[in-house]
């Protein structure tokens, strides 16, 4: 083997000791200076909603004071953040109260400001503000934040737009809706609960110009939403040709009496979860003629189709649970009877 | 024939410069993770305002079925499921499944939450050791127990998969202490992104901290200071190391003591494998190779605020038991998953994640500790200057101080839940301390490990000292 000299690597080697350990100081000296950071920034901040709190309270119990510190460069941020938790537990005339005095001490001059930052927490917390702020002439730059990559900004653009002007939100976001992915389903419902009557018209036009995974997305919002699209619309929806999921959304906004016929043709389909969401929209609207059906779906093959229909036989209004026992030990199949007497153990 | 001479010195040499690149590249590899989840941190931190916002809960999130295996928990399972009740989350549901505990755990139950026997259609989804038989609370309406023949945990929550309602359960220690918005937490990247699949809750240490009724109140750190170089290695490897990891995709582990999944997906990948005492990691690392095998687009996420809390290890033997345990955990693990591994359609969990498991976890006990013992005698005998030894234990130690200490930057810049300064100076010394002993100990623990699963000794949990709350 031909000798190779390995001082090179020895002398590597303790150098790279040498820098590891130097930055073990550093690290040492890092976490230092972040400790001693982070507990000047709470001290600085105790002292001002020591001042600030009382203050903010006051004006939301109805007594606004009548002149107000001056509110300093660095405590800018610590104003917006105390503002803003307490707006999002408030409403009526307290939020205005308080919005006033945010106003007085320029906050919508310095939030717009943020909202130019590069820092995105900063400008998290400049769009929460302008949407408590409801000031119009904020409208252009908080909406080209509904197409920012990350759904924290862009959702909270979206939150803010509605607070500011909800009937516009509703006009020209709705698309939005469908457009960004990312906008998770049970936010987009707790947003759009409280502007639902404004929202409806252009969410049912998106309903109806929508396809796919879009039109799945729509269909769900409608029904979170208690929408109730067109009847036609729905009975086309409801063609046994269309795709399973599809199908089963579109049952969920299916609960129209009218469409017992549709619903009814689609309780033997191939798609379990179609034949759930069967079950669920007869608990609904089910006639005493659909406690056949249900009856023989306890005998489906997929347990949930069995629980919901189970369910389903529990929720009719006309049907006595006297009357449900007797059809419980009338039952041939053994998975039918044991679904039911588990549910009608459970309601006791 | 004449044999060629072996230059003991230069093999030596090349050995020590082999091991010596070990623990370069184990460390560098660390570090990179670390600057992951620091980018990661980031977000996350920016959003923190968000958070602190009182949340509007549209009733549309995912219930959730919680799952908590228990054996022999008599003194601590009332408190463990009270404090479950109590989470504030939409929709759940907590089953507690008796694994043939031989004291008094059914009973307590039975007797704390006034439960009776119901009719149950038992669906066998999963295969499991036989049910005794299934039992309802009459006071609390989301509160059932199955009483099982003993299986093990993965058996136990595989009857938990069967008897679940929801379409996400979540695994969880009946010793785990959660936080009331635990919940909301990890079932965040479901819903967020529909291709999450499972979601990992971090775990603290709980040892030293305020509990009461179940929850953790103070944030406090242990007087022991085996734990507390526990609350390190946490920080540098469990918690950091796996954010860095899922911000990739690559994330191999979810600690069973509190893990959120799919379950039609786990069920459709077979569910927890009975025959593992890792079955934790061993679920994750198979759903990466049947799910990436199937050409499905899906992610498995980590959350890092913290979720959960649990005791740590205070003697030597119980935290051998456990460290041993997870090797041999880790390496059923592996080997049950080498498909996933260089698979022809490249992933971060099957080129990246994995081989660092293999060469950094797996061989890893092997290579340190082999590295220091070779290096020794190699000094010893003259084979190496006593001077390359002394830098080679110069930069293995000093590597695995900066990355210990790392870990405590990480914790300083995002969560900073130890608030005192002498929580800090205490860290600050263990993150020192865990590299002089502790790390090397647990590698000898870890090769112990490998040996039992090698030659497939009877591995066991061993009795952990149950403090009651």
């Amino acid at each position: 083997m031909r000798n190779i000299s390995f001082d090179p690597i020895i002398a590597v080697a303790f150098w790279g000791g040498v820098l590891a350990a130097a930055l073990c100081l550093v690290v040492v000296l890092e976490i230092a200076y972040l400790r001693w950071a982070l507990l000047r920034e709470k001290r600085q901040e105790q002292a001002f909603r020591s001042v600030w709190q009382s203050l903010l309270l006051q004006a939301l119990l109805g007594n606004a004071p009548a002149t107000l510190p001056p509110l300093r460069k660095h405590e800018r941020l610590f104003f917006l953040r105390l503002w803003i938790q307490l707006q999002e537990s408030i409403r009526g005339v307290s939020a205005s109260a308080v919005s006033a005095i945010a106003q007085s001490v320029g906050c919508l001059a310095f939030a717009s400001e943020l909202l130019n930052s590069r820092d995105r927490s900063a400008q998290l917390i400049a769009i929460l503000s302008l949407g408590h702020l409801r000031d119009a002439s904020c409208w252009q730059q908080l909406s080209r934040f509904l197409l920012a990559d990350d759904s924290a900004r862009s959702f909270s653009a979206l939150r803010a737009l509605v607070q500011i002007d909800p009937a516009r939100a509703a006009r020209e976001l709705s698309p939005y809706l469908l457009i960004r992915a990312d906008w998770p389903l049970p936010r987009l419902v707790s947003l759009l609960q409280t502007e639902v009557q404004l929202f409806s018209t252009p969410l049912m036009q998106l309903i109806q110009e929508s396809e796919g995974e879009a039109l799945e997305k729509a269909l769900r919002l409608a029904n979170a939403l208690h929408l109730q699209p067109p009847l036609k619309f729905v009975r086309q929806l409801l063609q046994q040709q269309q795709a399973p999921n599809l199908l089963a959304a579109s049952l969920r906004i299916a609960n129209l009496p009218q469409l017992l016929p549709d619903v009814r043709a689609l309780a033997k389909h191939e798609d379990w979860r179609v034949r759930v969401q069967v079950a669920k929209v007869l608990s609904n609207i089910g006639l005493p003629e659909d406690v056949d059906v249900l009856l023989t779906m306890l005998s489906d093959r997929q347990w949930w189709v069995r629980y919901r229909a189970g369910q389903a036989l529990l929720e009719l209004p006309f049907l006595e649970r006297q009357r449900l026992n007797e059809l419980a030990q009338t039952l041939d199949d053994r998975f039918a009877r044991d679904i039911l007497h588990q549910l009608l153990d459970q309601v006791g | 024939m004449n044999w060629p001479q072996l230059d003991w010195h230069q093999i030596s040499m090349w050995l020590t410069v082999f091991v010596l690149g070990y623990f370069i590249f184990l460390n560098l590899g660390y570090f990179t993770l670390n600057l992951i989840a620091l980018w990661s941190l980031r977000r996350l931190r920016q959003e923190r305002i968000l958070d602190n916002l009182p949340q509007a809960w549209s009733g549309l999130e995912p219930p959730i079925s919680i799952l908590v295996p228990a054996y022999n928990e008599e003194l601590t399972i009332a408190a463990a499921v009270r404090s479950m009740l109590q989470l504030s989350y939409g929709e759940y549901e907590i089953i507690v499944i008796n694994d043939g505990s031989r004291d008094a755990t059914l009973a307590v139950l039975l007797k704390e939450f006034a439960m009776h026997e119901a009719p149950e259609t038992y669906r066998l989804q999963l295969p499991c050791n036989t049910v005794r038989g299934i039992y309802r609370s009459t006071q609390y309406r989301n509160l059932r127990v199955i009483d099982k023949e003993n299986g093990g945990k993965a058996d136990a929550l595989n009857a938990g998969i069967n008897a679940s309602r929801f379409p996400l359960f979540c695994g969880v220690d009946a010793d785990s202490i959660l936080q009331r918005d635990s919940m909301q937490q990890v079932v965040k990247p479901f819903i967020f992104d529909g291709a999450v699949v499972a979601s990992g809750g971090t775990v603290r240490i709980a040892n030293g901290c305020e509990i009461s009724g179940g929850f953790l109140t103070k944030v406090n750190l242990p007087s022991n200071p085996l734990a507390i170089m526990q609350v390190v290695e946490y920080l540098r490897a469990f918690l950091f190391g796996r954010l860095g990891w899922s911000n990739m995709n690559g994330m191999l582990i979810i600690s069973g003591a509190f893990g959120l999944f799919r379950k039609d997906v786990v069920i459709e990948v077979g569910g927890y494998r009975k025959a593992t005492i890792g079955e934790d990691m061993e679920l994750v690392v198979r759903l990466h190779r049947i799910l990436h095998a199937k050409g499905r687009k899906y992610k498995i996420q980590f959350a890092p605020y913290p979720v959960c809390w649990t005791q740590a290890p205070e003697d030597l033997k119980t935290l051998k038991n456990q460290r041993v345990r997870w090797q041999r955990g880790l390496a059923e693990s592996l080997t049950s998953n080498l498909g996933l591994m260089f698979t022809w359609r490249p992933s971060v969990a099957g080129w990246m994640a994995f081989p660092f498991m293999l060469l950094f976890e797996f061989f890893g006990p092997v290579i340190e500790l082999g590295g220091y013992i070779f290096t020794f005698f190699a000094a010893y005998f003259g084979l190496i200057a006593w001077q390359v030894f002394g830098i080679f234990i110069f930069i293995a130690l000093g590597l695995g101080i900066l990355l210990s200490l790392s870990g405590l930057l990480l914790e300083e810049m995002s969560f900073h839940l130890y608030p005192k300064r002498r929580h800090l100076i205490y860290l600050m010394l263990a993150a020192v301390l865990e590299n002089l002993g502790y790390r090397q100990l647990n590698a000898w623990w870890r090769l112990i490990g490998m040996w039992r699963w090698l030659w497939n000794s009877k591995s066991h949990w061993g009795e952990m000292k149950r403090k009651q709350h």
